[in-house]
């Protein structure tokens, strides 16, 4: 995009007016550069966006138009040789020198270094574990982890809070196997003759379970086949359930039949 | 005296010290990298002045009795190694083919970052005149150098270091022990002659 200047009696592109000055048809003298320089800062700030192009060329013209202005004002009699281009020139072949110079040092050096590496390399250090190069090359696990993190882990492990699991026992009826509840009771009354009611109970998961538990003693008691007694237990009175002195084996297993008929 | 009348509790510093140069001679043994002089007072309890007699001891110990290895002062601190002339006896055993060796490039970056560090992954650049961002990167995943730190200026650049591998892969104790730089600058004709071509270029 070119970009359009008015000045004096000119109109037109900059690079134009920088063709008339550059060919001596416009005296650089008569150019306020400054005003150039807003005019074209009102320009840009006057578009929504800025081409790159267009700045950069306005930046180049300017710094010519500059030169051309300091030359001439210096006039070409002036002892000074202000040749921009010859200075420039010179200081770039002097940055060049040095660069190529500490290039040229840096090349020596790694020289010397690999020199270094390889006579090392005829030695080997006692290694204990694995090498340095298989280390290097297995990502550590505990990279980004810092010791909070480590703590914060190890807290939570050991302050783990049990959930509190809401059941629907409350709301709706749990099934319960009579005949299992039944087998577990004449289970144990068979194998310790005598055994207190809450012993009886003692692994029920809930409070039909030791209804049902007792259902079936009270039923037990009622045919006969079981004997229930108050007794004292630790301070405490309780109920012994035990099987009925002169039931036979055959008695009870009709019972034991009968509740297995409940189910 | 020798080392090895001293390591029995016959010399200047008595069965304190043989103690102390068997505890050493322990701890290098396990140790799987170079031990500094400040561990091994730590660990041991007693003074440095202690841990370096008790070092020269076990050194000149190892020399006189002529092992196969030696107590090298490597990478900041003591390593025992074997000694370089049972290279091939003990490259049968242990493969070092995998051991990479490292390119020009490599060694062009590693020089300057030794000698100018910390150093920018553009000032690298700008020394070398082309782009080190693959060679520096290869050297970090290497171990060679480490980047730990950033510049205060503008864009907080990246400072890279060598590292104590760096130290242990060239024999070095310390970054002290690389040669001076000014060792590597070229004579004076090369520079004129270099100075000549530049200039005769542009007057051409």
């Amino acid at each position: 995009m070119t970009y359009n200047v008015k000045i004096n009696d000119f109109e037109g592109p900059i690079d134009l007016l920088m063709g008339n000055v550059t060919s001596g048809k416009i005296d650089v003298n008569s150019i306020t550069l400054f005003s150039l320089v807003l005019e074209f800062i009102e320009a840009i700030d006057a578009r929504s966006t800025h081409p790159l192009d267009t700045l950069s060329r306005f930046i180049s013209v300017m710094t010519t138009l500059l030169r051309h202005k300091c030359r001439s004002m210096l006039g070409k009699t002036s002892e000074e040789d202000l040749d921009l281009d010859e200075i420039s020139s010179a200081e770039e072949k002097e940055l060049l020198l040095i660069s190529i110079l500490g290039a040229t040092v840096f090349k020596e050096v790694s020289l010397e270094i690999q020199r270094c590496i390889e006579e090392t390399s005829t030695t080997i250090a006692r290694s204990v574990g694995p090498d340095l190069e298989l280390v290097a090359d297995i990502a550590d696990p505990l990279r980004k982890i810092s010791p909070k993190d480590l703590r914060d882990v190890f807290e939570r492990m050991v302050s783990t809070v049990e959930q509190e699991v809401i059941d629907a026992s409350h709301i709706t009826t749990v099934p319960i196997s009579v005949r299992e509840v039944g087998e577990a009771v004449m289970g144990k009354i068979i194998t310790f003759k005598k055994v207190t009611f809450a012993e009886l109970i003692k692994f029920s998961t809930s409070r039909f379970e030791v209804v049902v538990s007792f259902l079936i003693i009270l039923e037990g008691a009622r045919a006969g086949v079981l004997i229930l007694e108050m007794t004292e237990i630790d301070d405490k009175e309780g109920v012994l359930v035990s099987l009925g002195a002169e039931v036979s084996e055959v008695e009870f297993e009709k019972f034991a039949e009968l509740i297995r008929a409940i189910d | 005296m020798k080392a090895a009348d001293e390591m029995k509790g016959n010399g200047a510093f008595g069965p304190l010290t043989q103690e102390v140069v068997s505890s050493i001679e322990a701890l290098l043994v396990v140790a799987s990298e170079p031990l500094s002089a400040s561990e091994i007072s730590d660990m041991l309890a007693v003074d440095l002045e202690v841990v370096a007699e008790s070092i020269s001891t076990l050194r000149r110990f190892y020399d006189e009795s002529r092992r196969a290895f030696y107590l090298a002062e490597i990478g900041g601190g003591y390593q025992i190694r074997t000694r370089p002339e049972f290279e091939s006896v003990v490259k049968r055993y242990i493969d070092l083919s995998y051991k990479e060796r490292l390119s020009k490039a490599a060694l062009e970056v590693l020089a300057i970052v030794a000698y100018r560090q910390p150093i920018s992954r553009a000032q690298i650049t700008h020394i070398r005149g082309v782009n080190s961002d693959a060679t520096l990167r290869l050297l970090v995943e290497r171990g060679y150098i480490e980047s730990k730190e950033r510049d205060d200026g503008p864009g907080k650049a990246l400072l890279f270091r060598t590292t104590r591998l760096f130290l242990e892969r060239l024999g070095l104790y310390s970054l002290e022990e690389l040669p001076p730089l000014d060792e590597f600058v070229p004579d004076a004709r090369v520079v004129e002659d270099l100075e000549e071509a530049l200039f005769s270029d542009s007057s051409s």
